[in-house]
């Protein structure tokens, strides 16, 4: 099962990348070929249409466009020609155009219910563009409307829509429903999403059929979906995010007098807490924080405040681009990016307090002298109990206080997080408000829905801390309140992992489909400048994804078994990503002067190699699991004028701040350096260096190549980190836990390399197997 | 006289077998959801692993059968991305299902000496099959190579003695190279028997029943039964609705029967679903034998068009661009030069036919009489044929012999061609004046 998903991941990993390199090689090669000589991919005698059924609240509207090939319009010019000299001129292709809607009004039907309507042509417009053979292709695009009865959208409707124009000529049918702002689509069997760039760009590279979608039903209604009812989705199978809700309602209402107003600020607020208590906004975050601290009702407080102002702000900011600059982003494109951002921050605050706080629970058997040395110079025992201070109180605020538990900054660092990603219905009432001249309520609307969200992720803070309290009241719960702040701590990096993980999926995911649609348009000159920034925005993200892959993991992991202390399991990470970015600046290098590729039957050596290396490391980590070298210490020594006598474990002889001199240091070596070089070299890093020599400006390649390693970095030092994490837990227990967690990485590591190297030889294997007659 | 050496013929169980009452023509249920649902379902495998070569070689099958059906160069490009995909990943030692594939995609995109080799590859791989074989005759029946392939429909006839599921592809093929000596009837009885196995077989297929009723009308156009050529045609409209080989066949048989309007508006709707240049030209001659040449005109530059769009359209129409120039004495040159590169590596009957016809056009009599020698070498009874023999003979200054070979052409079929025929008329009217 394991090995299956990874299988999965790597493959779907590879193919989104080599899509990307398709939508550059295109930007790359387009202006070789001018016009639309590639653009029917179906053939150049069919008739292909797409439909966009937008339901509103008092009317539908349909959005039908039609794209004939060179055939079919130069079997129509006789007729669009009406002039018949013989050219065919802007008013020629205007009348045709509107003589097609007639046309093609009466060959669409629309169902409301149990009742025909009629579709009224409300605009059209015909272009002539060029295509294969010096001959051209004519796009209709024409809109038609039916009205609603006032109370139709307020019920659950059914519509069907059928499209019987062009019934029996080839060619790409497409539907897809896009319900306008405040309306709700279910139980439907059409998507809301176009695969062709509404008829710009056939997908062409897969082995695809054309659509052939001739009718579609849905049902709409204004509110919510009913319950047991299925959403509209994209093609990929994502919900479409419903464009407006109870929310975005309020600011909707006929009319704003001062008791809807009250009723709708207080409607917002309780939303907004129910949107904070929805999964996903870091409630736990907040609670692992503030009980793994010792966090006061102050403490909730700030935090509270602060999330109302970054929702607020994240709001208002992300209203503003969504208002002049969504011609160059779009919120889609950002909510991902913000999504990494704030997961970023909270695996940052986690690992940074993972360090601090496992430093001070490992130290547990030995004086704890370096974290609680600045308190003012009284010996003080350390008899099991870390923190009772003797009836010394000491003040967590003001910030800055290294043993300080609770930082201003972090928890700003928090409110931040919490706040970052606003959420979309917030998005929406700001946008309705605008639209609707109602800037002053909606701007109301916005902080009141902060103002709950922000108070329901106090209260949970609260919770936690009074929860917290009560526990620490206890004396019996002492001991377990030494594990507490490292597992919340824990708990926090996690979950920024987790957040940061699936952001990350989705933007590779979005910024990928977002950038493959501009390169596809790569004609458009304005684009441009846009795609080198997306270039390299996307460097960053495909390098911190690159880290997270299989085999790079499983390698550090073997390499973050030898050591035990977190921040040199970060180390190594990092040492690999600059191994990694190294090699990968030196072959780009290469690439890029010499203008060379790498050949597939070399990428696929280097792969094996990769496969071997991994193998190595396994049984290395093996052998020295099973041999051990259990190194106990004894210390005496003193510090602050108290002497006393630890002892400790260490194989490495990783310092601690005390006597350097008299352990030998191993260094991290360049191990990690080399492993992740020969990384570098291999598999998909040559496929990233394909992209490079795809890439005009040699310039615009090496940043790429910098920022992608810079990702990697980043992301395997995160990782690493994750990793290190049970290796450093088991450090301060007994030796042997941790060997056998080295041997197990070991044996995982050597397993991997195995299979790894099994697929990376050859898929013949495979084929033996199936070498039947299937056909 | 290859071909009736080989005898084959007398040896077959589908061509002896007694005239069968032909099974009423009934509608057959569409089929497209379930097919258009393995489509998408084989194209969901292919994309979510790049190795499936079972995936791919089985969407080849489900795309050349859209070709089949709707005509359409589109997935004909798709099935050879597939066949060629499948073959990538797994090579054909091991996968002769990707062989085969790829084999049935070049035969369908004209491919035909890459197809015979990929053919020869295949039985070699499966010595014992049919299907291979089948494969291998369509192939040398294409490329002219007749004696090759009456040694191959010999092995094939041996062997479906004892297959079951042979019979419609022994028939079908038994009926071509009847069609190709001249013996209609042995040809009909032929597709009567291919009608009779393809009806039985579960579930029916729709379209190749439908293409069985429409290679009976074809074979009823030529002898000059144009009532029987109608109603055949109906039958398979019947079978499959709007099925455009049977479209266009009525709509010649309309003309021949001299309802111009009927077959007018027949050539409008099919060059409207499936623009194949001959159906266009086709069209155009309607125009211009009901007297409107500016339509005629408008189709005749479509068809030039169609040409030269794509470098596939060009393979796939280049015989019927040739012959379409010719017949129009349209860049004749051009139309001789396409057909006699073509014949040198196809040399089929129709092709010397095809060459005959534009190097009379373009002046090089000798040359057409030589080439038309070929193309009736096994007495292929084909009025078309027969009329560009006449033309031939007439250029050469030879009267009698041309004389002989139109009376021949309108004694077959009167009204073969809705411009020519009238024509092959006025010239003997002129004789015999």
């Amino acid at each position: 099962m394991f090995l299956r998903a990874f299988r999965r991941f790597d493959r779907r990993f590879k193919l989104r990348r080599r899509l990307l390199f398709l939508a550059i090689l295109g930007l790359a090669v387009g202006p070789l070929f001018p016009g639309k000589a590639l653009a029917h991919p179906l053939g150049n005698f069919t008739i292909n249409q797409f439909s966009e059924l937008i339901p509103g609240p008092d009317a539908i509207t349909i959005r039908h466009i039609v794209d004939m090939a060179e055939i079919p319009t130069l079997q129509e010019s006789p007729a669009i020609d009406l002039d018949g000299d013989g050219t065919l001129s802007d008013l020629d292709v205007q009348v045709y155009a509107d003589r097609q809607a007639a046309v093609i009004a009466r060959q669409l039907s629309l169902t409301v219910g149990a009742i025909a309507s009629p579709l009224e042509p409300s605009g059209s417009r015909a272009l002539l563009l060029s295509g294969a053979g010096g001959l051209r292709t004519i796009r209709i695009e024409s809109e038609f409307r039916t009205g609603l009865d006032a109370h139709a959208a307020s019920n659950f409707r059914t519509i069907r829509f059928s499209n019987s124009a062009f019934a029996d000529r080839l060619g790409w049918r497409e539907i897809v429903v896009r319900p306008a702002p405040g309306i709700t689509v279910f139980d439907t069997d059409a998507f809301g999403n176009s695969l062709s760039d509404e008829l710009r760009a056939y997908p062409e590279d897969l082995l695809a059929s054309p659509l052939d979608e001739r009718s579609a039903s849905f049902s709409v209604s204004a509110g919510p979906p009913p319950a047991g009812s299925s959403v509209l989705r994209t093609r990929d199978g994502a919900p479409v995010v419903a464009t407006r809700d109870r929310l975005a309602e309020l600011i909707a209402v006929p009319e704003v007098t001062a008791w809807v107003m009250l009723v709708g600020l207080f409607i917002a607020a309780g939303l907004g807490a129910i949107h904070a208590l929805s999964p996903g906004h870091g409630k736990t975050v907040v609670g692992a924080y503030l009980v793994g601290s010792r966090g006061t009702i102050r403490h909730a407080l700030f935090l509270g405040l602060t999330v109302t102002v970054t929702h607020t702000a994240g709001v208002f900011g992300l209203g503003l681009v969504t208002l002049f600059a969504a011609r160059f982003v779009s919120p889609e494109q950002l909510y991902p990016i913000l999504g990494v951002l704030s997961g970023a921050i909270v695996l940052a605050m986690g690992l940074t307090l993972l360090v601090k706080r496992l430093r001070a629970a490992l130290c547990v058997s030995q004086p704890a002298h370096h974290d609680h040395r600045d308190h003012d110079g009284e010996p003080h025992s350390h008899g099991g109990q870390v923190h009772s201070h003797g009836g010394s109180t000491h003040s967590h605020l003001p910030p800055g206080a290294d043993e300080s538990p609770v930082t201003m900054r972090s928890l700003l660092a928090l409110g931040i997080s919490g706040g970052l990603l606003p959420c979309p219905s917030a998005l929406v009432v700001l946008l309705s408000a605008i639209a609707l001249h109602r800037v002053g309520y909606g701007l109301l609307l916005v902080v009141a829905f902060s103002v709950g969200l922000a108070g329901a992720l106090t209260a949970v803070g609260l919770a936690f801390v009074l929860a917290g309290r009560l526990l620490g009241g206890s004396a019996r719960l002492a001991r377990f309140s030494r594990i507490l702040p490292v597992a919340s701590a824990a708990v926090i990096a996690a979950l920024g992992a987790a957040i940061c993980w699936t952001a990350m999926v989705d933007a590779g995911n979005d910024i990928g489909a977002a950038f493959a649609a501009v390169f596809s348009h790569g004609d458009e000159p304005s684009f441009v400048g846009i795609g080198a920034v997306g270039i390299l925005g996307l460097g960053l993200v495909f390098g911190l994804k690159h880290a997270t892959e299989a085999d790079h993991v499983v390698a550090v992991s073997t390499i973050v078994s030898e050591h035990r202390q977190l921040h040199r399991a970060a180390m190594v990470g990092a040492l690999w990503g600059v191994g990694h970015t190294i090699s990968l600046v030196a072959v780009g290098l290469i690439v890029l002067t010499l203008k060379v590729a790498i050949s597939d039957a070399v990428a696929g050596w280097l792969e094996f190699g990769v496969a071997l290396m991994i193998i190595g490391l396994g049984a290395g980590a093996v052998l020295r699991g099973v041999r051990g070298r259990p190194s106990v210490h004894v210390h005496r020594h003193d510090h602050d004028g108290a002497a006393h006598v630890h002892i400790h474990f260490h194989e490495d002889g990783s310092a601690h701040g005390h006597g350097e001199v008299q352990h030998a240091v191993a260094r991290l070596g360049f191990k990690p350096l080399v492993v992740g070089a020969v990384h570098g070299l291999a598999g998909s890093a040559a496929l990233t260096l394909l992209v490079l020599s795809q890439i005009d400006s040699a310039w615009l390649g090496l940043l790429y190549l910098s920022i992608f390693g810079l990702g990697s970095i980043a992301g395997m030092l995160a990782m690493s980190g994750l990793i290190g994490l049970p290796f450093a837990l088991s450090s301060g227990a007994m030796n042997r836990k941790h060997h056998a967690l080295q041997i197990a990485a070991g044996v995982l590591s050597i397993l991997f390399g195995c299979w790894y190297a099994v697929q990376s030889s050859a898929s013949v294997v495979a084929a033996l197997v199936f070498s039947g007659r299937h056909y | 006289m290859v071909l009736s050496a080989g005898g084959c013929a007398s040896t077959s169980p589908a061509a002896d077998s007694t005239a069968q009452p032909l099974p009423p023509a009934s509608p057959i249920a569409a089929d497209d959801a379930a097919s258009d649902g393995a489509i998408r379902f084989l194209e969901d495998k292919a994309r979510e692993d790049p190795h499936d070569f079972i995936a791919r070689n089985k969407l080849v099958g489900y795309y050349l059968q859209k070709v089949r059906e709707t005509g359409s160069v589109a997935y004909l490009e798709l099935a050879g991305r597939a066949a060629r995909e499948s073959l990538a990943s797994v090579p054909a030692e091991l996968n002769v299902g990707g062989l085969a594939a790829l084999t049935h995609v070049e035969f369908a995109s004209h491919e035909f000496e890459s197809a015979r080799q990929h053919a020869e590859q295949w039985r070699s791989f499966e010595p014992e099959s049919i299907a291979p074989l089948v494969m291998l005759f369509d192939v040398q029946l294409e490329l002219g190579s007749y004696e090759a392939a009456a040694v191959t429909i010999r092995t094939i006839e041996q062997r479906a003695i004892s297959s079951d599921g042979a019979a419609f592809d022994v028939a079908t093929r038994q009926a071509r190279l009847a069609m190709l000596r001249g013996e209609h009837d042995r040809a009909r009885r032929a597709y009567e028997s291919a009608l009779a196995a393809a009806v039985q077989l579960d579930p029916a297929p729709r379209e190749t029943i439908a293409w069985c009723h429409w290679q009976l009308g074809e074979t009823a156009f030529a002898r000059g039964d144009y009532e029987a050529a109608e109603r055949h045609a109906d039958d398979s409209l019947v079978v499959y609705p709007g099925y455009f080989r049977a479209l266009a066949s009525r709509a010649r048989a309309l003309a021949a029967r001299g309802d111009l309007a009927g077959a007018i508006a027949g050539y409008e709707h099919v060059s409207r679903i499936v623009p194949d240049p001959a159906f266009i030209a086709a069209l155009g001659d309607c125009y211009a034998a009901a007297g409107r040449d500016s339509d005629a005109a408008a189709q005749y530059a479509l068809v030039e068009q169609i040409g030269r769009l794509s470098a596939l359209n060009g393979v796939l129409y280049n015989r019927q661009l040739a012959i379409f120039r010719a017949d129009h004495d349209r860049s004749v040159e051009q139309a001789y030069e396409d057909a006699s590169k073509e014949y040198s590596v196809r040399r089929d009957v129709y092709g010397a036919d095809a060459l005959a016809w534009t190097a009379l056009k373009s002046g090089r009599i000798a040359e057409a009489q030589a080439a038309i020698r070929d193309a009736l070498r096994f007495g292929t009874d084909d009025a078309r044929m027969l009329y560009h023999a006449g033309e031939i003979a007439l250029a050469a200054g030879d009267a009698d012999v041309s004389r002989t070979y139109f009376e021949q052409a309108l004694s077959l079929s009167p009204a073969f061609d809705p411009l020519a025929a009238p024509r092959v008329r006025a010239r003997l009217r002129a004789r015999g004046a």
